[in-house]
C-alpha cells in the first residue's frame, strides 16, 4: 500500500509548496474593463516588465466588490490592486485605513484624478452616453429625457446595475438629476435590462434593440468592428463614471503593484487605453479615434442600496 | 485498536463532510430570511419537475425506438453525444441556434429545452435496460392472451421503480444544473436556486453574501432530499438481448432524433463561430479564441486540473480496491457530494476553507473535484470486476498479498479503471458550477472562461470554445465499450 | 501430513458450528462425501488459511500453521470456479506461483496434465476440461505439501468428468502428493480416494476406507451419502438398503411395478409391504417377485 501512496502524497506537497511560493507575481481585481482590454494592458506591462506575471480576476463591479467583501470577511483578501468602477468602496477602504498611499508624481496628470493625496487614482475616463443603432433608428435623440418619448418604445435596453458598475453610476446620476419617475417613465417605455454592457453592445448592435443606455468604450471597439452604431452624447451631459485603481495595504507585493500602476499613468499606458477607445487623463494624449476632441461630462455617482433596491423591484432584478 | 479504528472512521467522515456541516450552520442561521425567497424555490421545482417529466417521457420513448430498431453502437453514441456536451454549452449553442431561426431562447421554454436535449440521453440510458426486460414480460404476456389495455398492467408496475429511479436521478441533476439557468434562465429573469446563489453570493447589496447564499444551498439541499431518498430502489433484473427483426422505421426516428438535437445544439455554435455577424463574410473565430490569453489559461488550468482529478481519483480507487469494505463506506460517504448540487459543495468549501492560504488557489478547485467526482471513481472500482477470489487464489499457491494484488488483482481492474477515467475526465474538463464558485484568478477554467466571454459579450469566442468543448465531450465516447 | 484437530468454525449467522478432527497421511487422497452445505468447503478454507477457525489446530506436514497467513502455508488449491487468472497464460499461471520459477518444470508439468500444446493460451481461450486441468496444474507447480480439491469437476459433462478424475488421480499418485478431495459425487470418492469421509452438518460422521464406509455405514447420513438409497419407515426404524444389493429368493414378497433401464442394469419399482423401493432386478410390471433384502440397515428413524 504504502509502496503507491507515499509518492503521491510527497508529489502531492511538493507541488502545493511550488504553487504557494512566492514569485514575482500580483493579482488584479479588476471591473469595468472588458476582458481584451485588461489582457492588452498586461500585454502593455509585460513589454516593460515581463518577470511580473499579473493575474486577473475580473467581472461586473457588484460581482468584484462582492467577492473582496467575501474574502475580508474571511480575512484573507487576495488582490495586490483594486481597480473598480464607482468610489463609494473606495471610500470605505480608506475609511479604514486599507489603502496604501502612492505619491502623486505623474507629469500631465491632474489633480481631479488624484483622490486622497494620492490613496487612489483615476487612469482612465469612461464615460456612460446613448448608443444607437442606425439600421433600426434614424431620429437620434440628443437628450436622456427623449428615451421615454414613445417613439423609441421597446427599443431601449440598459445594463443591470447590481452587476454592472457603468450602469449603477449612470442609475444614482439619472436618478438623481431627472427622479426615480425618469426610470419608471423608462418602464413604462419598454426599457430592457441586460446583465452586463458587452452583451448589450452585441445584441445591440445585432438589432435586438434600438437604443441603449451604456459605456462609451465598448460601443467605439463595435464600431471599429463594423458594427451600425453611433454615439449619442447627450446635450445635459455624458455621465463620466469614477474608475478608481488602489492599491490596499494586504498587499505583499505593493512595490510591483505600483509598478503596474505607474505602468498605466505612463504614456505607453494611456494610448493603450486610447486604442481601447477610453479617454485619458494624461494631458497631452489625444482622445479615441472618431470621438469629440472635449467630450461635455457630468461626475456621476453610484445608486443608494435603496435606489437600487427600488430599480430592481420595478424591474423584477433579484439579489 | 478497537476503539481506534471507529474513532478514526468517525473523525475521517467529519472532516470529509466538513464542507456540508460548515454550510449547514451558517446557512441555518440565515434560513428565516430566506423565505422571501420562496418563489425561487417553487420556479426550481416546477422546473425541475417538468424537465425531469419530459426528460422520462422522451428518454422512455428513444429506448423503445432503440430496442425496436435494434440501434447499434454508433446510433447510440450519436444519442448520447448530448449527454456529454457541457449542460452550459448545449444552453449556448441552443441559444444561438434559435436566434438563427429569429426565435428567443431566453426563459422558461428555452429552459426546458436545453435541459431536455442535455438530459434525455440520461434517462435513455437509465431506462433502456429496464424497458428490455419489461418488453419481455409484455411479450410473455402477449403469448399467453393478454390484450389490450390490461397490457399496461404487465408494463407499468414493474418498470415503476426504474422510472422513479431514473427520476430521481435527473430530479437531482436538474435542480443542481447552473450552467443552462444561467446562459437562458437570468437574462429574462428567471432565478433558480443555483443562479440565485450565485446571485446573492456575487450581491454588493447583500450584507451577509455568504450566508445568503448558504442558507439558498440549503434550500436546494432540502428539494433534493426527496429524490436522495428514493435511493436505488430494486430494479427489474436486466435480461439477454432478445433477437428481433429491427425496425427501420425505429431507428429513422432515432436517428432524426439524434440529428435534430445535435443541431439545435451544433448549428448555432458553428454560424456564430464560423461567420462574421455584421458582414456576413466566413471569418472563423477559433483563432481569436485562442489568443484570448484567458482562454489558454482556462484550457491549461482545466487539462491540469482535469489530469490530475482523474489520475488521483482512479489511483485512490485502486489503492482502497483491496479494503472492499472501507471502499464501500468512504463512496457511502462522498456520494453526497455527486448526487447534491454542486452549489452545496462550492459554498460549504467557500465557508470552510475563505481563512485558510487554500483559498484563492488552484487547489481549492482540485478539492472541490476530488469531492464531487470521487464516487464515480470508487463506484466503477467498486462495481467491476471480481478479483478478491482471483488474489485468494494467488495468495493460496504462495503469493505475499501485495505481490497478488499486483500480479493478479490489478490487471483485470484496468478495464474499469480506464472506463472510470474516461469518464472522470470530460466532467472535469468542462465542470462549470464548481469552477464558477471557486476559481482563483489565474486560475480559470475552461467553463469559467466560456461564460466570462460570454458575459462579457465574446460571442463568437464563446462559440468557438464551446464547439472545441463539444469536441473533447465527445472524446469519452471512446471510452465506450 | 495434513492434521486437523479440534477445528472448530461458528458459521454466519447461527446456522451451525463445523466441528472436525482429521488426520491424513502423507501421499493419501482423503475424500470428503456430504451434502451440500454440510461444510466441506468450509473445511477446505479453514486448511488454507482463507478462513480463520474459532478454535483447533491445522497442521501441514507437522507444523503448526494455524495462524499462519495462507501464502506461507504449502498447499495447491483447486477452487470449485477455478479461479484462473484471466490475463494470464496456462504456462504463466504455473510460473507465477512456483517458488523458483522454472520453465521445464513447469512445461513437464504441463505436459503430465496434457496441456503442453496450449501452454500459451489464457483462460478464455481454453476449453472447459482445459481449464480444469490448468486449476491442477497450477496447484502441483507450487510444490504444496497438500493439495485440496474442491468439487473440481462438478461444472463439467458427464464424458470430460470420468476421463478428468481417473486422469487426476493417476497425477497425484505419480506427484506422491497428499490430496484432501471434496465432493458430492460417491462414484468420484470410490475412484479417487484412499479413504473417505462423510460430513453431516459441520461434522464428520464417518470416516474409513470407501468400501467399508459403502457396505458398512455407521449412521443414515453415511449411507446416504453413497446414494442409489432405499429408505422405508417401520416401527420407528428406517430400513435401508441400496439397489443393488437386493437379490431374489428370498422371504419378502413383492410386486414390479415399473421397470427402467440404467446404464447396463435394469431396475425396478417394486410395491414392497412397508412401501415402494427401487431394485435391481430383470422383471417385467405386473410380476410378483420374492426378495433377500440382506445387508439390510437399520437406523432410528427420524421424522
Amino acid at each position: 500500500m504504502n509502496r503507491f501512496v507515499l509518492p503521491w502524497i510527497a508529489g502531492f506537497i511538493f507541488l502545493l509548496g511550488t504553487a504557494l511560493a512566492q514569485k514575482d507575481q500580483i493579482t488584479l481585481y479588476v471591473a469595468g474593463a472588458q476582458l481584451p482590454d485588461v489582457e492588452a494592458l498586461v500585454r502593455g506591462f509585460n513589454r516593460k516588465h515581463p518577470e511580473i506575471t499579473v493575474q486577473v480576476f475580473r467581472s461586473g463591479a457588484g460581482e468584484v466588490v462582492a467577492k473582496l467583501r467575501a474574502e475580508l470577511e474571511a480575512g484573507n483578501p487576495q488582490p495586490d490592486l483594486v481597480w473598480l468602477v464607482g468610489e463609494g468602496f473606495f471610500r470605505e477602504l480608506s475609511q479604514k485605513n486599507l489603502l496604501r498611499r502612492v505619491p502623486p508624481t505623474f507629469s500631465g496628470l491632474a489633480a481631479q484624478y488624484v483622490y486622497e493625496g494620492g490613496r487612489y487614482y483615476e487612469v482612465r475616463l469612461l464615460h456612460s452616453i446613448i448608443a444607437v443603432n442606425t439600421r433600426r433608428v434614424s431620429t437620434l435623440p440628443t437628450s436622456w429625457r427623449d428615451l421615454t418619448q414613445d417613439r423609441f418604445k421597446n427599443q431601449v435596453v440598459m445594463a443591470d446595475p447590481n452587476f454592472s458598475g457603468p450602469a449603477l453610476v449612470a442609475l444614482g446620476f439619472l436618478s438623481d438629476r431627472l427622479g426615480l419617475g425618469y426610470f419608471e417613465a423608462l418602464k413604462a417605455n419598454g426599457l430592457a435590462v441586460e446583465q452586463s454592457n458587452p452583451v448589450l453592445q452585441q445584441k445591440l448592435s445585432r438589432g435586438e434593440y434600438g437604443l441603449a443606455i451604456t459605456n462609451d468604450y465598448g460601443v467605439r471597439q463595435e464600431i471599429a468592428k463594423g458594427a451600425p452604431l453611433t454615439i449619442v452624447y447627450p446635450r445635459d451631459g455624458a455621465i463620466l463614471a469614477p474608475t478608481p485603481i488602489g492599491i490596499p495595504t494586504w498587499s505583499k507585493r505593493p512595490d510591483l503593484a505600483e509598478k503596474f500602476l505607474r505602468f498605466l499613468l505612463s504614456e505607453e499606458g494611456q494610448r493603450i487605453f486610447v486604442e481601447r477607445g477610453y479617454y485619458p487623463v494624461i494631458s497631452g494624449i489625444p482622445g479615441p479615434a472618431g470621438a469629440p476632441a472635449r467630450l461635455p461630462s457630468l461626475r456621476g455617482q453610484e445608486a443608494s442600496s435603496e435606489v437600487l433596491e427600488r430599480f430592481n423591484s420595478l424591474f423584477g432584478l433579484r439579489r | 485498536m478497537r476503539i481506534a479504528g471507529p474513532l478514526f472512521g468517525g473523525l475521517a467522515a467529519l472532516l470529509l463532510l466538513a464542507p456540508l456541516l460548515a454550510l449547514l450552520l451558517r446557512g441555518l442561521a440565515h434560513l428565516a430570511g430566506s423565505f422571501g425567497d420562496w418563489d425561487v424555490a417553487l420556479t426550481s421545482l416546477l422546473l425541475a419537475g417538468g424537465g425531469t417529466l419530459l426528460s422520462l417521457l422522451a428518454g422512455l420513448g428513444l429506448a423503445y425506438l432503440s430496442i425496436v430498431g435494434g440501434a447499434g453502437r454508433w446510433l447510440e453514441g450519436l444519442i448520447l453525444l448530448s449527454y456529454l456536451v457541457p449542460p452550459f454549452v448545449t444552453g449556448i449553442g441552443l441559444l444561438f441556434t434559435l436566434q438563427t431561426f429569429g426565435l428567443k431562447a431566453y426563459g422558461v421554454p428555452g429552459i426546458l429545452l436545453a435541459w431536455l436535449l442535455h438530459y434525455t440521453p440520461l434517462a435513455y440510458l437509465l431506462l433502456k435496460p429496464q424497458l428490455r426486460s419489461v418488453l419481455l414480460l409484455l411479450h410473455a404476456a402477449e403469448v399467453h392472451g393478454v390484450r389490450g389495455i390490461r397490457r399496461l398492467k404487465v408494463l407499468f408496475p414493474p418498470l415503476a421503480p426504474a422510472l422513479l429511479v431514473a427520476g430521481g436521478t435527473v430530479y437531482i441533476a436538474l435542480l443542481g444544473n447552473f450552467g443552462v439557468p444561467a446562459v437562458l434562465g437570468v437574462p429574462d429573469r428567471v432565478y433558480v436556486l443555483p443562479t440565485l446563489a450565485y446571485a446573492r453570493l456575487t450581491s454588493s447589496l447583500s450584507p451577509d453574501p455568504l450566508g445568503q447564499a448558504a442558507a439558498l444551498a440549503l434550500w436546494l439541499g432540502l428539494l433534493a432530499l426527496p429524490a436522495l431518498l428514493l435511493g436505488q430502489a430494486p430494479m427489474v433484473e436486466a435480461a439477454a438481448e432478445r433477437e428481433r427483426e429491427p425496425r427501420l422505421w425505429a431507428r429513422g426516428l432515432l436517428l432524426g432524433y439524434g440529428l435534430a438535437a445535435l443541431g439545435l445544439s451544433t448549428l448555432g455554435l458553428l454560424r456564430e463561430a464560423l461567420q462574421n455577424p455584421y458582414s456576413g463574410a466566413l471569418e472563423p473565430a477559433f483563432r481569436a479564441a485562442w489568443e484570448l490569453p484567458l482562454v489558454r489559461q482556462g484550457l491549461q488550468n482545466s487539462l491540469l486540473l482535469a489530469g490530475v482529478t482523474t489520475v488521483l481519483l482512479v489511483t485512490l480507487a485502486l489503492a482502497l480496491r483491496p479494503f472492499p469494505g472501507l471502499l464501500r463506506s468512504l463512496r457511502g460517504l462522498l456520494d453526497v457530494y455527486y448526487l447534491l448540487p454542486g452549489t452545496l459543495l462550492g459554498i460549504g468549501l467557500i465557508l470552510l476553507l475563505a481563512p485558510t492560504p487554500l483559498y484563492g488557489t488552484p487547489w481549492l478547485l482540485l478539492l472541490a473535484y476530488l469531492l464531487h467526482l470521487s464516487p464515480l471513481a470508487l463506484r466503477a472500482l467498486e462495481s467491476g470486476a471480481r478479483v478478491e477470489g482471483l488474489v485468494l487464489a494467488a495468495r493460496t499457491h504462495g503469493l505475499a498479498a501485495p505481490r497478488a494484488w499486483l500480479r493478479v488483482g490489478y490487471p483485470p481492474l484496468l478495464a474499469p479503471a480506464f472506463a472510470a477515467g474516461f469518464l472522470i475526465f470530460p466532467l472535469a474538463l468542462s465542470e462549470l458550477t464548481l469552477s464558477a464558485l471557486l476559481y482563483a484568478p489565474g486560475a480559470e477554467t475552461l467553463g469559467v472562461a466560456v461564460l466570462s466571454a460570454l458575459n462579457g459579450g465574446l460571442y463568437r469566442e464563446a462559440a468557438a470554445i464551446g464547439l472545441a468543448l463539444m469536441g473533447f465531450s465527445a472524446l469519452a465516447l471512446l471510452g465506450r465499450r | 501430513m495434513l492434521g486437523l484437530v479440534s477445528l472448530t468454525k461458528r458459521f454466519p449467522g447461527g446456522q451451525g458450528v463445523l466441528e472436525v478432527s482429521l488426520e491424513v497421511a502423507k501421499g493419501e487422497v482423503f475424500a470428503l462425501l456430504g451434502a451440500s452445505g454440510s461444510g466441506k468447503s468450509t473445511l477446505l478454507n479453514l486448511a488454507a488459511g482463507l478462513l480463520p477457525p474459532d478454535q483447533g489446530q491445522v497442521f501441514i506436514a507437522g507444523q503448526d500453521v494455524t495462524r499462519l497467513a495462507p501464502e506461507r502455508r504449502r498447499v495447491g488449491y483447486v477452487f470449485q470456479d477455478l479461479r484462473l487468472w484471466p490475463h494470464l497464460s496456462a504456462l504463466e499461471h504455473l510460473l507465477l506461483v512456483m517458488p523458483r520459477p522454472d520453465r521445464k518444470r513447469a512445461l513437464d508439468l504441463l505436459e503430465q496434465t496434457g496441456l503442453l500444446e496450449h501452454a500459451a493460451k489464457r483462460p478464455g481461450q481454453l476449453s472447459g476440461g482445459q481449464r480444469q486441468r490448468v486449476a491442477l496444474a497450477r496447484a502441483l507447480a507450487r510444490e504444496p505439501q497438500v493439495i485440496l480439491l474442491d468439487e473440481p469437476y462438478s461444472a463439467l459433462d458427464p464424458v470430460l468428468r470420468e476421463r478428468l478424475r481417473l486422469d487426476v488421480r493417476t497425477v497425484l499418485k505419480e506427484a506422491g502428493v497428499t490430496a484432501l478431495h471434496v465432493t458430492h459425487d460417491p462414484e468420484e470418492a470410490m475412484l479417487l480416494a484412499d479413504r473417505v469421509g462423510v460430513m453431516s452438518r459441520g461434522r464428520l460422521v464417518q470416516v474409513g476406507t470407501p468400501e467399508a464406509v459403502y457396505w458398512h455405514p455407521t449412521n443414515l447420513e453415511s449411507f446416504l451419502a453413497f446414494g442409489r438409497a432405499n429408505l422405508l419407515y417401520r416401527d420407528g426404524e428406517a430400513l435401508a438398503f441400496r439397489q443393488e444389493w437386493v437379490r431374489e429368493g428370498g422371504e419378502l414378497e413383492g410386486r414390479v411395478l415399473e421397470r427402467r433401464s440404467l446404464r447396463g442394469e435394469v431396475i425396478c419399482r417394486v410395491q414392497l409391504p412397508w412401501g415402494e423401493a427401487w431394485v435391481c432386478l430383470e422383471r417385467n410390471p405386473g410380476e410378483t417377485v420374492r426378495l433377500d433384502l440382506q445387508p439390510l440397515l437399520r437406523y432410528p428413524a427420524q421424522p
